[in-house]
């Protein structure tokens, strides 16, 4: 036969289902924070530290250093796409033109002169590109930013939580020591031992000593 | 609080847990499988279909300069053609032009597809965060759960209580019965009523 309620019981259980949960769920939410945020006790940087950390030396996010570089690489290899066929432009004109003498003094003036106009051309798309990189940059440090503070008041909000929780567990639990409960648990036993003589106050103390130990703890 | 009561709430106990396990069973391999999704995503990088859309999209736009270059020169032969009978250097677009307009688009969509990718990383970040937010508050208040449950059970364990007074009654029973000579051969049980207990040992 149970010495246990059925409400003691059930709550019991509850308890250690609802500790199962809380227990899972840390086991989602925590590897994801490190994930993202690090842990420095650990020694391990996330992944928005390293993408501060791996800054360049004008301040620029690794991702949006990559995309300038690739798309400047792209705007290189067009214009110069351009200035190859510009020669070729150049001479097929000339041969068009029913000159049977071309100067190639002029032919040279006259690729030099283009050339140039190219080149203003490819050096104002490569200030639009750098501007536009630079506005996109400052908007995704922010961004990260944000992202991080987003983190961090999840995990100090969490950590708070979960030690106020446990500060709650202590109003649980007993306010006797163990040593007080096997002290009074003996004086009892030996008090009603006593009945039995000398050696029942003996076996009283101790009978009692140990469950007042065992039930205080 | 009554039988009938008792077992209604021990009823709604169990409908209440049961529920509750249900939709525990559904929100949190959802959310576990969410965030598995969104950390795959993220260690992927771009993903290769906007990579594809991209690459199509400068496939396009050299095709539509080429073209533009083509109308232009087409245009100008039938004008000049003409005017002209020993031929017209300037009929055609130059393809330096036709270049530095290629060139500016696919620089363009270079940069367009890269900060795609980079807005996605940052969008995958905060559902990785909220998500684990989610998780998080959900523990703790599982956490609350349980504190709230262990209130409902009893402070201390009363087996060792009542191991205790048995043990204490059968010694004043076994005292009180010594004393009025039930395990003393030599003297006849007494009734034990009014002997007191004078005399210990």
């Amino acid at each position: 036969m149970s010495t246990q309620s059925p409400q003691a019981k059930a709550a019991g259980q509850n308890a250690a289902w609802q500790a199962n949960l809380a227990r899972d769920l840390g086991g989602v939410a925590i590897p994801e924070l490190q994930m993202l945020l690090g842990n420095q006790r650990m020694g391990k940087e996330g992944m928005i530290q390293g993408m501060f950390s791996g800054m360049d030396a004008s301040g620029r996010l690794p991702m949006d250093a990559a995309n300038l570089k690739a798309s400047t690489d792209q705007l290189n290899a067009g214009y110069g796409q351009a200035g190859f066929g510009l020669g070729q432009n150049i001479g097929y004109a000339g041969l068009r033109s029913g000159e049977g003498r071309r100067s190639p003094f002029a032919m040279n003036s006259a690729l030099g002169s283009a050339a140039s106009t190219l080149e203003q051309q490819r050096v104002a798309a490569l200030n639009n590109l750098n501007f536009a990189s630079a506005q996109a940059s400052m908007s995704d440090y922010n961004k990260l930013l944000g992202l991080m503070g987003q983190g961090v008041q999840t995990s100090m909000g969490l950590a708070q939580g979960f030690a106020g929780a446990s500060n709650a567990a202590i109003g649980g639990m007993s306010d006797q020591s163990q040593m007080g409960g096997a002290l009074g648990g003996a004086a009892a036993g030996a008090s009603m031992g006593m009945l039995a003589g000398p050696y029942g106050a003996l076996a009283g103390a101790v009978i009692g000593g140990v469950a007042g130990g065992l039930g205080s703890g | 609080m009554s039988g009938a009561s008792s077992v209604a709430s021990e009823q709604a106990m169990q409908t209440n847990k049961e529920l509750a396990q249900g939709y525990y069973g559904i929100g949190i391999p959802a959310l576990r499988g969410r965030q598995e999704q969104i950390n795959a995503s993220l260690a992927g990088g771009e993903p290769a279909y906007l990579a594809a859309a991209f690459s199509g999209q400068r496939a396009a736009l050299s095709e539509a300069t080429a073209r533009q270059g083509g109308a232009a020169r087409s245009q100008q032969m039938e004008g000049a053609g003409a005017a002209l009978s020993g031929g017209n250097q300037f009929a055609n677009m130059n393809p330096a032009d036709i270049g530095a307009q290629l060139a500016n688009a696919l620089y363009g969509s270079r940069f367009a597809e890269g900060q795609a990718s980079i807005d996605q990383t940052m969008n995958l970040m905060g559902m990785a965060l909220g998500g684990a937010g989610t998780a998080g508050n959900s523990g703790l208040s599982a956490a609350q759960n349980q504190l709230g449950a262990i209130r409902f059970m009893p402070g201390y364990d009363p087996t060792y209580a009542n191991v205790v007074g048995g043990l204490a009654g059968g010694a004043s029973l076994y005292g009180a019965m010594n004393k009025a000579g039930w395990f003393d051969p030599s003297k006849p049980p007494s009734s034990g009523s009014g002997s007191g207990v004078s005399g210990w040992g």
